[in-house]
């Protein structure tokens, strides 16, 4: 038995160890497994996991017929990394060639825009960086690639182009390198066009390849949407295209010429000269990058006048056929107040059509204030000037507009041609459009809409319309306004062979300082065809050298609505004015 | 625990059995074997994957380069100079026809330079910018041509 008892002795001994060790082991365990799991779990995970940003892309920018005219491309920033220059060698069937660095900077540089010795001077050294090329387009970068260096590395970026160049970069805007927006639309709809940056994360092996079925989307991509607008870009060309000649024949400040649709209120171009490049702003001088249409305010001159003949209609103050004196130079009841005609001329007797015909200041003047200040002002709110338009541009102006109890006596006469106040092209545009709209004003469109990839509308303008000016006195008014173009000395160069045209010249002094000083802005606003208007076209030329009168906005406003006219299949006009009263002493003209 | 004494009979009744051990050595090996090949496809796969994706990206490349070209030969100046550049110029005369009642609208005229609405097309510097490295015919676009001769209409 004793054998036994120190068998079973030393076999309790090793039974005991063995449970202390298992003991051990388990404790180990428990403390991996359980207690410590998430920590470790997570250290391991973090070891594998990468997290990665998926950029979202910016939406694009269209015109009415879906045009791009803003997109979002890939640029390529080249790299190298010195330290590890060096030839390359291939073995192909065999042989084995080699390629030397100076064979392969001759072939390098070319694309990346260097001299051969400039690229060597960068390759040099035995840093990890160094660049050769910024914002390669993806042609270059195939190229460089096709090359098979193996220390060339890229930098992929999202970058924005504006294929059609300057076309509309008025009011596209731009973006800054970074991808800020930083003027026009592209700034007001960032919220549209930006999309929603996602993120994910996935596993990877110890060779950098991704583990199948191991990535989660924490947050999904929402690309930008697309920003529909309502401008035509190929009559926005050619309106940029005109007045950039304009401005270049004339020597002016700027030019800025405006298409609207009558019966939808859409905006068709928005064109001026000088205009920036979205794809380069820099190249254009820091006043040039907005929209004047928008945040330049100037004083409208005689193309007020067929506002204030349409109050004069609406408010019944005087018919077609009632008349009033229009002397070239008239005194006022009060001290220092005078009035006077851009022309010399006997003292005539002007119905309406006469003084828009005549572009008569005192006679309008005399018609104009037989209403009172109060209603003039109350027409000239619902004309839509004194406030900014709902496309709230940025930097918009409002124009000035006096309330009506501040303006002095000469303002009160002023007013009715067109001085004491300031407008913006799109006020004065939109001023017409009622006219030409039976006399409803319509809110502007200049975004048609913002549409998510999916087709869901982000964003979509509510347009309003306001009664201006009862049905008959705006078709009346309109048929004065063609007077100018039948028989005025300088409107008539804005006449379109088979349409009948309306409108009106403007020539105003621009304030220089207190009084006003010997330069203009001329303008020519009108409407075709005037029985059933389709377009308003509003064409501005400010400051041009030694110009003092309208004649030279005929030309881009004739060349600009013809264009529209055409382009869009307006057939031409099969009827005539209607027989109305403008001449000297109030006689219907007989046309030749 | 303790410990038992056996008898020689029944050592050999409690002996494994040579086919059950021989089942079991197999088995593991098929499992092996069989988690093998399943992680040769699934890394297989995660190569092709990654090849495939290369492959997209190149064909994103390509899709932009051409998207480019597109946009540019499509913009309006560069239909306006090609159009130049053969001999053609806009007709302003705007005439219509309409089938239904056997009616002309306007007056057809030929066009011609001396009848064109506008006609120093000339492009501007502004509308030459394209981003560098494009087809040879926008690069003829950036030779900037001197100012048109013809009068203003």
């Amino acid at each position: 038995m004793g054998k036994h008892g120190s068998l079973n002795r030393r076999f309790g001994a090793f039974a005991l160890i063995l449970v202390v060790m298992v003991l051990g082991l388990g404790i180990r365990l428990v403390d991996y497994q359980v207690v410590r799991a998430e920590q470790i779990r997570e250290e391991s995970f973090k070891s594998r996991s990468i997290t990665q940003t998926l950029p979202a892309l910016r939406g694009q920018i269209r015109d009415s017929s879906g045009q791009v005219l803003a997109r979002t491309v890939f640029r390529y920033d080249v790299n190298a990394a010195p330290k590890n220059v060096g030839s390359i060698f291939k073995t192909v069937d065999g042989v084995r060639t080699e390629r030397t660095v100076e064979q392969i900077v001759l072939e390098l540089a070319p694309l990346v825009g260097l001299t051969p010795e400039e690229l060597t001077e960068r390759l040099a050294g035995d840093s990890e960086y160094s660049n050769l090329a910024k914002k390669v387009d993806a042609e270059t970068y195939n190229a460089i690639r096709e090359l098979g260096i193996p220390w060339i590395y890229f930098d992929p970026f999202a970058d924005r182009l504006y294929p059609n160049g300057a076309v509309a970069g008025n009011v596209l805007g731009f973006v800054g390198s970074d991808g800020v927006p930083l003027a026009g639309l592209e700034r007001q709809y960032n919220t549209c066009l930006a999309g929603i940056d996602g993120q994910e994360t996935f596993e990877r092996s110890a060779e950098g390849v991704r583990i199948p079925t191991s990535n989660v989307i924490t947050q999904p991509t929402q690309n930008g949407g697309t920003l529909n607008l309502s401008i035509d870009a190929n009559l926005q060309f050619f309106a940029q295209q005109v007045l950039a000649d304009t401005v270049n024949d004339l020597d002016a400040q700027w030019a800025s010429a405006v298409v609207v649709e009558v019966e939808t209120g859409r905006l068709l171009a928005a064109a001026e000269a000088p205009s920036v490049d979205p794809n380069d702003p820099a190249a254009s001088d820091s006043k040039d990058r907005g929209s004047k249409i928008f945040q330049s305010a100037f004083e409208p001159g005689s193309i007020m006048k067929s506002l204030t003949t349409a109050m004069v209609l609406d408010t019944k103050t005087a018919d077609a056929y009632d008349k009033v004196r229009a002397p070239d130079y008239m005194k006022l009841d009060f001290a220092g107040g005078w009035i006077k005609d851009s022309f010399g001329h006997e003292p005539y007797n002007l119905t309406l059509g006469g003084v828009l015909r005549f572009s008569s200041n005192t006679g309008m003047s005399n018609f104009g204030v037989k209403i009172d200040k109060s209603t003039r002002h109350n027409y000239l709110q619902k004309f839509g000037f004194g406030s900014v338009s709902p496309l709230r541009f940025e930097g918009e102006s409002s124009g000035i507009l006096h309330d009506y109890q501040d303006w002095d006596k000469m303002t009160n006469h002023a007013t009715t041609y067109g001085q004491g106040i300031s407008v913006t092209g799109i006020q004065m545009a939109y001023a017409y459009q009622a006219m030409a709209n039976d006399g409803v004003r319509l809110d502007p469109i200049l975004v048609e809409n913002c549409v998510s990839e999916d087709g869901t509308i982000l964003y979509q303008p509510k347009q309003n319309s306001t009664r201006v000016l009862s049905k008959q006195s705006a078709n009346l008014n309109i048929n004065l306004m063609e007077k100018v173009v039948e028989f005025g000395g300088v409107g008539q160069n804005a006449g379109i062979d088979g349409y009948r045209v309306a409108g009106k010249t403007g020539t105003a002094q621009i304030k220089d300082g207190a009084g006003y000083g010997s330069q203009f802005a001329i303008s020519f606003y009108g409407v075709a065809p005037a029985e059933n208007p389709k377009f308003v076209v509003g064409v501005t030329i400010y400051k041009a050298v030694g110009v003092s009168n309208s004649l030279q906005a005929t030309f881009p406003f004739k060349a600009i609505m013809q264009q529209a006219l055409k382009s869009y299949r307006v057939p031409p006009s099969t009827s005539k004015s209607p027989d109305l009263p403008s001449g000297k002493f109030g006689e219907v003209e007989t046309r030749n | 625990m303790a410990v038992y004494m056996v008898s020689q009979a029944e050592v050999k009744k409690l002996r494994p059995r040579m086919t059950a051990g021989l089942i079991f050595v197999a088995g593991i090996a098929v499992v092996l074997l069989g988690q093998l090949v399943l992680n040769m496809v699934l890394t297989q796969d995660a190569y092709h994957l990654r090849s495939l994706k290369l492959e997209k990206r190149d064909l994103n490349t390509q899709v932009q380069i051409l998207q480019e070209e597109v946009d540019s030969l499509a913009s309006p100046q560069n239909l306006a100079d090609a159009a130049n550049r053969l001999g053609m110029v806009a007709n302003p005369a705007s005439v219509l026809l309409d089938i239904e009642n056997d009616k002309v609208f306007g007056k057809p005229k030929p066009a011609s330079a001396a009848n064109a609405s506008w006609l120093p097309m000339r492009l501007w510097e502004p509308f030459l910018t394209f981003p560098r490295q494009r087809s040879q015919a926008l690069k003829c676009l950036r030779v900037s041509k001197p100012r048109n001769q013809l009068p203003l209409a």
